[in-house]
Parts: C-alpha cells; structure tokens; sequence
C-alpha cells in the first residue's frame, strides 16, 4: 500500500470534534480496519484536540492543523497548533488504580493517547506545538490496540 | 447521541446510544443532574453505545458519586469497545457494571 497523506485545518472548538472525526474516518477509508483500531485511533484524535482547546489557546480563534499519513498499516496523526507551548506528554498521568475519593478525573485523556497509541513525539517547532502519534492499524495479533 | 429516560418513582433508567464524547457528554450531564435530580437510583442503559472519552468518564464518576449511599449508579450491557475503556482505566473496580 502506498503512502497516502491528508491534511487539513480546524477551528479550535469543540464543535469541531465531529469533523476531525469525519476526516479521520475519510482518511482511513480505503483500509480493511477493525472498528476497535479505529475507535481507539477516533479516541486518541479527540483526547489530544480538546487537550489543545484547553490548554493552547485562550480563545475560540486558534486553529489546529492534522495531518493523517497512512503507510501499510501504520496510522500517523499529526497535530500542530500554534498556541502557547504545551507538551501534554510531560504532563502527569493519573493513577487508575486509586479508589473512587482520591481518583483524579483530569489527565485521563492523555492517558488514552499513551496508552493506545504505539508512539507518541512532541517538539516545540516555530511557535507551534506538534505532537506526532503513531498508531498501529493491524488487525489481529499483539498490536490490535 | 440519543437519550431515552424512564422512570419508575425515584428509579431511573437512562439509555443512550452512539457517542459520549466531548461533546454529548454535557447533554447527559444535564439529564442525570436536572432531569434525574431526585434519582435514588439510576440504570445507565450503555447497550447501544458505540464509543465513549474521558468526558463521557467524568459524567458517570459525577453520577456515581451523586447517587453515593443511595441506590446507586448501575451502568448495564457496555459493548466491548466501551467495556475496555472501563478497564484500563480502573472503572471496573469503582463503578458497578452489569454485562
């Protein structure tokens, strides 16, 4: 299978999630992918966009550009943003083995992209945060993540 | 996301289906805390839900400890997608769930 890149930018709103899941889903649409691969691919896209909602940007006029490169069975997405430097990987990850009072809710979703993804890279580039997460899309086997 | 409530007196059964993401998460918030105020007990009915985030978590955490010393928050039938999020996240061992 030959390498297939999309791009493309989004308002950074929360309105937006369903549309970053519309071109995640267009984007993978030539693979025989298993639900579960690509819910947990959808999961990742939603956890790191609202993180750059959040924490990126103190408005509503930030935009967030995602790149989706396909390689065999390799799924890469590829956030930038050009808010203020946020490296969500040095951010602490909650522990999910505490009871119900000392559970912390926040830090969950960065927990899902480190927990579901293969490979996650950050770097700060031009003024912009890129977080780079690679995930694979085989189905079967010990990666079926 | 849709959402179906009825209820028996103060016990509650919520289902819903599709997706509690980011953005629906809040319309169940709303239902269980506004609609569902007086619950003693609620059934969160998860059997036609497809996909759910950490926002969807936080919502049946709140709704969990809402019901706290009560009846309580039973969330019934999650798909295996959904039941691996409950997981790895140590929802299991908080959360009642009834396959």
């Amino acid at each position: 299978m030959e390498e297939k890149v999309l791009k493309k930018r989004f308002q950074a709103v929360t309105p937006q999630l369903e549309s970053v899941n519309e071109f995640i889903s267009y984007s993978l649409k030539d693979g025989a992918y298993s639900d579960k691969a690509l819910q947990k691919l959808k999961l990742i896209a939603e956890e790191v966009f609202v993180n750059i909602i959040s924490y990126a940007y103190t408005d509503d006029n930030g935009v967030v550009d995602l790149t989706v490169t396909i390689a065999q069975n390799l799924a890469v997405l590829e956030f930038c943003d050009f808010g203020v430097e946020f490296n969500p990987l040095k951010k602490e990850l909650p522990d999910v083995t505490l009871s119900e009072d000392e559970r912390q809710i926040g830090g969950l979703g960065i927990f899902f992209v480190r927990k579901f993804a293969d490979d996650v890279k950050y770097a700060r580039k031009n003024n912009s945060n890129v977080l780079t997460i690679t995930k694979s899309m085989q189905c079967g086997g010990s990666n079926e993540n | 996301m849709n959402i179906k409530t009825t209820n028996n007196g103060n016990n509650y059964t919520i289902a819903i289906d599709g997706r509690l993401d980011t953005t629906t998460a809040p319309e169940l918030d709303k239902e269980i805390t506004e609609n569902c105020a007086d619950a003693e007990k609620i059934i969160l009915d998860v059997s036609a839900l497809e996909y759910i985030s950490s926002a969807g978590l936080r919502v049946i955490l709140a709704a969990h400890k809402m019901l706290r010393g009560k009846g309580g928050l039973v969330v019934k039938s999650p798909c295996e997608i959904v039941m691996e999020i409950f997981d790895v996240t140590g929802f299991v061992d908080i959360i009642n769930i009834e396959k």
